[in-house]
């Protein structure tokens, strides 16, 4: 027995002890640390994202934490990207980066990281979720990101050149998600300079404060006997992840969908979108990160940049099911997909 | 057979002219529309290009922003497999999305600056190697957001206008050798007893050189030997008769003067002395003699001219029309293609051809963006959708077999429907008329031009020498032996000429010789007898003096040529300045570029008063050989220039210059001509000059487009040079006592303001030259180019209906005078001009349309034209009469000053009210000026009964 004992400590010892050197041999061969942190995984910004460090020649070591839409774990991912001493932090989507990061006045609080050079993606909004002061100067000396949205000034215009009689808009939103309540916001500011009625319904929370996926339909049959003419989805993970719900009931009650991600087009059942790659929105961040990491420029000194080539597609399966077909004009410059 | 090569000669050389400078001027103008059509062709894809971006940039995204920008520019190409590129380029000029990887990074230099420079936001550029057409794309608010261009090589360009130049050569050599061949047997008939008549006066030569004597006088002609003399018989037989007479007065003095024929023929040295060598200036009658071939000519060569003119543009509009028929369907074509194109593509996306939404609209778009499209329609059996008017007429070009385009569209590989294009025959056959018309104006140049050189050759090569001849011989048939002639040529009316100039020598030599030896004082017999000599032979000790003879034709062609010349670069002249540097970007853009204009019209106010103190002190040739430095210096300056600077001073220097050489030459004509053909010299003065005027405006376009702006500089400097050269050889050029001059030079000093107490001359200078003055700069030159702009017509049309203008004027100037010289008073022909002016004017504004417009400038041509010369003509009659104190040059001088500067303020003035009340109410203005000054110049003319006086005095 104290032989046994003795056998299951050596080999935990052992164990504890090896995988930090592991860790330690990598971090030596490596010149950087790059620490990532994903909300739903890595998908195709992380894709692009390597692709470019890989392209370019950044000796870095990736670590990749996905917090699975659990905001609980960031802070454990703060510590540890602390520990690891990573060279720059990247967070995706706002959730993340308001709790990696923090907001302008969680500046100095050791909770949030101010130390390490932080480049967020795929924040929809981060000037009103309070994360930057200005696409043009951060405000903060570690922290600068991308933009990849087009105004949503642009995305109304869309939608009306699509449909010229379009009055009425319809969005869902779910209150888990700042940039979901901030983006409603923006839209209510614009109906009355562009003109148009919205109509935003909230997402029911479950009892673990998330929304629930069976809420989305219910939401839908209210939105048509709203007399909606156009969904938008705003800004909302919650509605990308059960996009095919989403989408497919929109169609069901015979309103189109446009979309501020391009996969709710090529992939599901949405109508319209004017939108970026996701990949070209990693490439991006890919850049910021060797202008701070290689050419040695301050975070806080970049300005966000914004991803500069944005398709506006159109679903034509979609299209067909609702009978609304795009007119000459438009197909000249869009790109359609079954 | 002097008199048939002679003629021959000319005639050949005017022919040449016509058939070459129409060549030229047709085979530019057909480069030219070539070129404008493949760009044009070239912009519709331009245009659906942009209308794809246009949507983008509708919809807030920057053009850069689009994701397969690459795509669309790629489905342009395809339309077209000779498209090099296609590609946009933002405000600054760098390419942002290209079909051809492999290009430059920024758009080329000439196509920035034609951008730049574009006032609409379609425009087209020709490199040396390459075709651009281009399209702007605006924003909402109107900013240039991006460009797209579509390139295209010339090498089919280049190919076509060589193969279409060298037909154009080849005919008009054909043309050449016919109808020179046709002068030479039209001459042989028509000239056959005027060859009789030289011959006749070679054997008089021959017979006058071996004799020597009058005891060796040819037998008078026979009957029949006359008769073959045809129009020259009288001529001839008069000239025989004077030369017996002077060979009998010639060997009376020799016999007087003891000249034996064994003394030496040569002249003493000493009496060579070129300095007292006097010329005389005669104002010349024709002879009866040259006004006789001239008469005989004229018509003859008049028709050869509009003859080889009419053939050759028939033959040259044919060539056009085979560049052109092609090039206008294929631009058919490929809109046909491109709507096609973007049908098929909603209809391969998957939208039913029955439910194409937005087709309509776009069909509606595209008949206004293409005129000539008057209906798009698409069938799948029956029509489905359309947009526009089917055209129910029959007749189509005749080209094509049908007026239908039909276009197949296309659904998984079967033919599921088509598209029907018609495109507007009458659009088309404007498209022609206009072809035609520049043609026409081409050949109305030529014909100006040739007409010039005709009437310079037939002066030079063929009239003066009669006209020496006939003026010698009659002088020496009275005893007159005190003048000589420069004859040098080989036949015999200038050997007679110069036999008879030589005798004059030497009795002059004999006579110095005589007078050498005898003294002062000396009252011998001899003395008296050799004073008695002197006076029946007018001889002289030195030697007899040169005739030289000054004619109006003397400066026809410089005239000509000069006015060509100034008016060339008008046409593109704001252009030029806005592309050049401007370091003035402190003044409005709209004021810099006016300011060379405001620098010309004052140099020209400013040089006026000179013209008449300096042409007394240099003499006519040296002026205008003076005046025509400057003239080729600032042109020259003009092609070196770089900035606006330089060319506001090279601007103003040649309207110093130009207003100098003008006035010369009008110095000249009043100086050299008698009273009684004043009017009509002035007519023919004005008329000469607008004739220019005409050609430079009708040209500058088209050379400046195919030879570029600079190098029309150097044309102009050319062309003054040449005038130059013509005058250093035509024109007579010793000083000497004016022989019909009779008035004196006046005050070198000439205040303007003198001679405005004699009410007639302030009426006819605040009454009649100035308001026309006004017509001309501030109607003509401004009015009417912007309120045709407004009224909607093109550049073109706005560019004719100036030329017809001075059309006019060359053409009614001259005839007008011609018709009234001598019967009516100049006074009451420039009142009936200003009155046709004036109710023309307001006609045109009452009208208010294009063809409104037209006429009034057509009838205050005609107008302007009866109103210039005689104007001048009262003038002179009343520094002759009222204001003889003051002499004809303050006169002059302050006439011409005035009616300058009060024609830049009324150009000012009527600027004002154009802009604040419109146009309409500014051109009855100025209407209504004219006749207010007419009423005023009747009115001092009722007053002090001057018309009467006037016409006496004119008939004296």
């Amino acid at each position: 027995m104290k032989t046994l004992k003795i056998a299951v400590v050596v080999l935990v010892l052992v164990c504890s002890f090896s995988w930090p050197t592991t860790d330690a041999r990598a971090q030596a061969n490596k010149e950087f640390t790059i620490y990532m942190v994903f909300w739903r995984g890595c998908e195709e910004t992380c894709a692009g994202f390597k692709e470019y460090i890989a392209e370019n020649g950044i000796d870095a070591e990736l670590v990749i934490r996905n917090a699975n839409r659990d905001k609980a774990k960031l802070p454990t991912f703060v510590e540890e990207a602390r520990a690891l001493k990573a060279d720059l932090v990247v967070t995706w989507g706002t959730s993340v980066t308001r709790g990696i990061a923090g907001t302008l006045s969680d500046q100095g609080d050791p909770q949030f990281i101010n130390d390490i050079p932080v480049v967020f993606m795929v924040v929809a909004d981060p000037v009103g979720s309070k994360i930057i002061v200005s696409y043009e100067k951060t405000g903060r000396s570690n922290v600068t990101g991308t933009r990849n949205r087009v105004p949503e000034a642009v995305n109304i215009n869309t939608i009306r050149s699509y449909f010229p009689a379009f009055k009425r808009l319809g969005i869902l939103y779910n209150t888990n998600e700042y940039n979901s309540v901030i983006k409603v916001k923006e839209i209510a500011g614009l109906a009355k300079t562009m003109n148009f009625e919205l109509v935003a319904l909230e997402l029911e929370l479950g009892s673990d404060g998330k929304p629930r996926a069976e809420s989305i339909p219910i939401r839908m049959a209210e939105l048509e006997a709203a007399g909606v003419d156009f969904i938008y989805l705003g800004s909302s993970s919650f509605l990308d992840v059960h996009r095919d719900i989403f989408t497919q009931s929109a169609v069901d009650h015979g309103i189109p969908v446009l979309s501020p991600y391009e996969r709710l087009v090529r992939e599901s059942h949405a109508l319209l979108s004017i939108a970026a790659r996701y990949q070209d929105v990693g490439r991006l961040a890919g850049r910021q990160v060797k202008s701070i990491l290689i050419d040695g420029q301050n975070p806080g000194d970049l300005p966000v940049l914004s991803v500069d080539q944005y398709a506006y597609v159109i679903n034509m399966t979609t299209a067909k099911k609702l009978n609304m077909f795009p007119s000459v004009e438009i197909l000249q410059i869009a790109e359609t997909v079954e | 057979m002097f008199i048939l090569w002679r003629s021959w000669i000319t005639f050949t050389a005017i022919i040449a002219t016509v058939l070459i400078v129409l060549a030229l001027l047709s085979s530019l103008q057909h480069n030219a529309l070539y070129s404008d059509l493949i760009r044009q062709r070239l912009s519709v894809v331009a245009q659906t290009t942009a209308d794809s971006f246009k949507s983008v940039v509708n919809l807030g995204l920057p053009i850069s922003m689009v994701r397969n920008a690459r795509q669309i520019l790629e489905r342009g190409q395809q339309t077209d497999t000779r498209i090099t590129a296609i590609y946009t380029f933002n405000p600054s000029g760098i390419i942002v999305h290209t079909t051809d990887p492999n290009g430059p990074k920024n758009a080329p230099d000439e196509v920035i600056l034609a951008q730049s420079l574009a006032e609409t936001s379609e425009w087209s550029v020709e490199s040396e190697s390459e075709l651009f057409s281009g399209i702007s794309i605006n924003n909402a608010a109107g900013t240039t957001v991006g460009n797209i261009v579509v390139v295209y090589p010339k090498e089919e360009f280049s190919a076509r206008t060589t193969a279409v130049v060298k037909h154009i050569a080849s005919i008009t050599l054909g043309l050449l050798v016919i109808f020179s061949s046709a002068a030479f047997l039209l001459l042989r008939l028509r000239l056959s007893g005027a060859i009789h008549g030289l011959a006749r006066l070679n054997s008089l030569f021959d017979n006058m050189r071996s004799g020597n004597g009058s005891n060796h006088q040819p037998a008078p002609m026979k009957d029949e030997e006359a008769v073959k003399l045809g129009f020259l018989r009288s001529d001839i037989e008069t000239i025989e008769a004077r030369l017996q007479q002077a060979t009998e007065d010639y060997e009376s003095a020799r016999n007087r003067l003891g000249i034996t024929d064994a003394e030496p023929d040569f002249l003493s040295p000493g009496s060579e002395d070129s300095d007292s060598l006097s010329t005389v200036m005669t104002s010349v009658p024709e002879t009866s003699l040259a006004r006789l071939i001239a008469g005989k000519l004229m018509p003859w060569a008049g028709l050869l001219i509009v003859g080889s003119a009419v053939v050759l543009g028939m033959l040259t509009i044919g060539t056009v029309r085979n560049s052109i028929e092609p090039e206008i369907s294929n631009r058919t074509a490929l809109m046909g293609t491109v709507i096609n194109n973007n049908i098929q593509l909603a209809v391969s996306a998957g939208v039913p051809l029955e439910n194409l939404v937005g087709a309509e609209q776009y069909f509606g778009s595209f008949l206004l963006e293409f005129p000539e499209v008057a209906y798009i329609g698409v069938a799948t059996g029956r029509i489905i959708l359309e947009a526009g008017k089917r055209e129910d007429s029959i007749y189509g070009p005749s080209h094509s077999s049908k007026d239908l385009v039909a276009y197949p569209i296309k659904s998984d590989g079967e033919q599921i429907g088509y598209i029907i294009i018609d495109v507007d025959s009458g659009y088309i056959a404007r498209e022609f008329e206009s072809v035609l018309l520049d043609l026409a104006v081409v050949a109305l140049v030529a014909i100006l031009l040739a007409f010039e050189v005709l009437v310079v050759m037939m002066s030079v090569s063929l009239t003066a020498p009669f006209n020496r001849l006939q003026h010698l011989v009659t002088l020496q048939a009275t005893g007159d032996f005190s003048k000589r002639v420069e004859a040098s040529g080989k036949h015999a009316v200038d050997r007679i000429g110069a036999m008879l100039s030589r005798r004059a020598d030497l009795l002059h030599a004999a006579f110095t010789r005589a007078s050498a030896t005898i003294l002062p004082g000396d009252s011998s017999e001899q003395s008296r007898s050799l004073e008695e000599i002197e006076g029946r032979f007018s001889l002289s000790t030195q030697r007899p003096k040169l005739m030289l003879f000054s004619y109006l034709n003397d400066i026809r062609l410089p005239l000509f040529l000069v006015a060509a010349a100034d008016e060339l670069p008008l046409a593109f002249f704001p252009l030029f300045t806005r592309a050049a540097n401007n370091p003035l970007s402190w003044l409005d853009l709209g004021v810099v570029i006016s300011l060379p204009l405001a620098g010309y019209l004052l140099a020209i106010m400013a040089g006026s008063p000179y013209a008449r103190p300096l042409a007394d002190r240099f003499g006519h040739r040296k002026l205008i050989l003076l005046a025509a430095v400057p003239i080729v210096a600032s042109h020259v300056g003009l092609y070196l220039s770089s900035n606006v600077i330089e060319i506001i001073l090279f601007r103003t220097l040649s309207g110093f210059g130009y207003a100098i050489f003008t006035l010369a030459c009008q110095d000249y004509v009043l100086d050299i001509v008698p009273k009684d053909q004043r009017t009509r010299s002035l007519g023919i003065y004005s008329g000469v000059l607008f004739a220019g005027v005409f050609c430079g405006a009708a040209m500058g376009g088209v050379l400046a487009d195919r030879l570029g702006m600079d190098t029309v500089f150097l044309v102009s400097a050319g062309l003054v040079l040449i005038s130059g050269l013509l005058v250093y050889r035509l024109m007579p050029g010793r000083r000497g006592p004016l022989i019909a001059a009779d008035d004196q030079a006046g005050q070198a000093t000439a205040s303007i303001w003198a001679p405005l107490r004699s009410h007639r001359f302030s009426t006819l200078v605040f009454g009649i030259a100035i308001p026309a003055n006004v017509l001309m700069q501030a109607f003509i030159s401004y009015l009417v180019a912007l309120y045709l702009n407004q009224l909607g017509a093109s550049a073109a049309d706005t560019g004719r209906t100036l030329m017809v203008f001075f059309l006019m004027i060359a053409l009614m100037g001259p005839a007008t005078a011609r018709v009234t010289d001598g019967r009516f008073d100049p006074a009451l022909v420039s009142i009936l001009g200003a009155i046709i002016s004036g109710v023309s004017l307001l006609l045109g504004a009452a009208w208010g349309t294009q063809l409104g417009l037209f006429v009034a400038v057509l009838f205050a041509g005609i107008g302007h034209g009866m109103v210039r010369g005689p104007q001048v003509s009262v003038a002179m009659s009343i520094a002759e009469t009222d204001l003889a104190h003051l002499g004809s040059n303050a006169v002059l001088g302050s006439l011409r000053t005035l009616e300058r500067g009060g024609s830049i303020a009324g150009l000012i003035l009527i600027a004002l009210i154009g802009s604040n009340l419109g146009y309409p109410v500014a051109i009855g203005v100025v209407g209504v000026w004219c006749l207010a000054g007419v009423t005023a110049f009747i009115g001092s003319i009722a007053l002090s009964g001057g018309s009467k006086t006037l016409r006496e005095k004119q008939q004296s």
